[in-house]
């Protein structure tokens, strides 16, 4: 057997393996966010703001509990969609994401992956520049704090709920979504342990 | 538990004068895999590194030259590197979008044998067999894609070659 003949065997074959594959959809989402509670409609875009803050203290302590079945957060052009196994809401919406978040966003995830390893200090900086972003885009008195027990991390946020549109909505989601990453990348690095 | 998602959507970018994204990205997506898959000999791995290519060139579609070249070389460098390793951990930060099964089926066992061999080799020289051979490349572009000279892509074939069919223990004149 020449090798020629191996080379093109093998490349055939492996190009096989993938000639059923189908290309995933298009990454048309690019922010996703998950919470454990429901969120009330109709209240302000602000207390929206103020509740995906808490969100970070229910996702660390927990299941929300018993509360009453979730209602959905309303942007403008936006569509809803039930997910049936989880009971959950999707929302999509066409509003842009704003184009200095996202890069923000990324800058700070790649120095805080830069050595492969999500350390308390990054993580402290990723929640205070969440923190920082909600300050600075419409809600006011957001407080935070991370202390590490024998159990892990805590925090806890506070805020006034002062009013925000549903742009300065859309930074804070985002940066929830990009707070919920690291928390994500935190919580499997520690079970790998 | 409740769980509710807010997903935020954004267009699909269209650079004038060039091919649309969507196009692209549905011509080249298996041929990229198989090189993921190939450079990785990890079904799961590959479509992970696959995906993450794409999402790059997708962010940076604007900016790119040379899309094909640089998806290729995104899988090519990244394939033994910290990913390897750290993968599955990076990959909960950098995922955007929702995970989906691999949809590669598994290589016969010896192809998978012969693939193995190929990745034992040093990696340039594995990266150039692979490009000029599964994707039927020439050299020059070869050297593109890997940011090296065609002299040095040539050097790395010839050793690649004939590392590989000492270990084979087949012949390597064609």
């Amino acid at each position: 057997m020449k090798l020629d003949t191996l080379l093109r065997q093998h490349a055939d074959a492996a190009h096989q393996t993938v000639k059923e594959a189908q290309p995933p959809a298009l990454p048309r989402t690019t922010h996703s966010i998950r919470r454990s509670w429901p969120i009330a409609v109709g209240v302000a875009s602000a207390t929206v703001a103020v509740a995906a803050v808490g969100a970070v203290v229910l996702l660390l302590a927990g299941p929300a509990g018993d509360q009453a079945p979730g209602r959905v957060l309303q942007f403008p052009s936006t569509t809803l969609t039930s997910n049936e196994e989880d009971g959950g809401v999707a929302v999509v919406t066409t509003m842009a994401v704003p184009s200095r978040l996202e890069p923000a966003g990324v800058a700070l995830q790649d120095a805080i992956l830069a050595d492969e390893i999500v350390t308390q200090e990054e993580y402290v900086r990723g929640i205070a520049a969440f923190a920082e972003c909600l300050t600075t885009h419409g809600v006011a008195g957001v407080k935070w704090s991370v202390e590490k027990d024998g159990s892990g991390w805590s925090m806890e946020y506070g805020s006034a709920g002062e009013p925000a549109d549903a742009h300065d909505t859309t930074y804070s989601l985002c940066w929830f979504s990009y707070i919920d990453r690291v928390l994500t990348s935190y919580g499997e690095a520690r079970r790998e342990g | 538990m409740l769980r509710e998602t807010v997903s935020v959507a954004s267009d699909v970018p269209v650079v004038e004068g060039r091919e649309p994204f969507e196009r692209f990205y549905g011509r080249e997506y298996r041929r990229v895999l198989a090189l993921a898959h190939v450079l990785t000999g990890n079904r799961s791995l590959a479509e992970e590194l696959t995906q993450e290519a794409f999402l790059e060139a997708y962010r940076q579609w604007h900016r790119l030259a040379n899309p094909e070249g640089w998806v290729r070389s995104v899988v090519s460098n990244h394939a033994r590197s910290w990913l390897r390793r750290r993968y599955a951990e990076v990959r909960a930060l950098t995922r955007l979008g929702p995970r989906r099964e691999a949809g590669i089926s598994e290589m016969p066992a010896d192809t998978a044998h012969f693939w193995d061999q190929v990745r034992g080799l040093p990696r340039r020289q594995a990266q150039v067999i692979a490009l000029v051979y599964l994707e039927d490349r020439p050299l020059r572009e070869v050297a593109q894609i890997l940011g090296c000279t065609e002299s040095t892509a040539r050097v790395h074939l010839a050793r690649g070659r004939k590392q590989l069919a000492t270990v084979l223990g087949v012949q390597e004149e064609t």
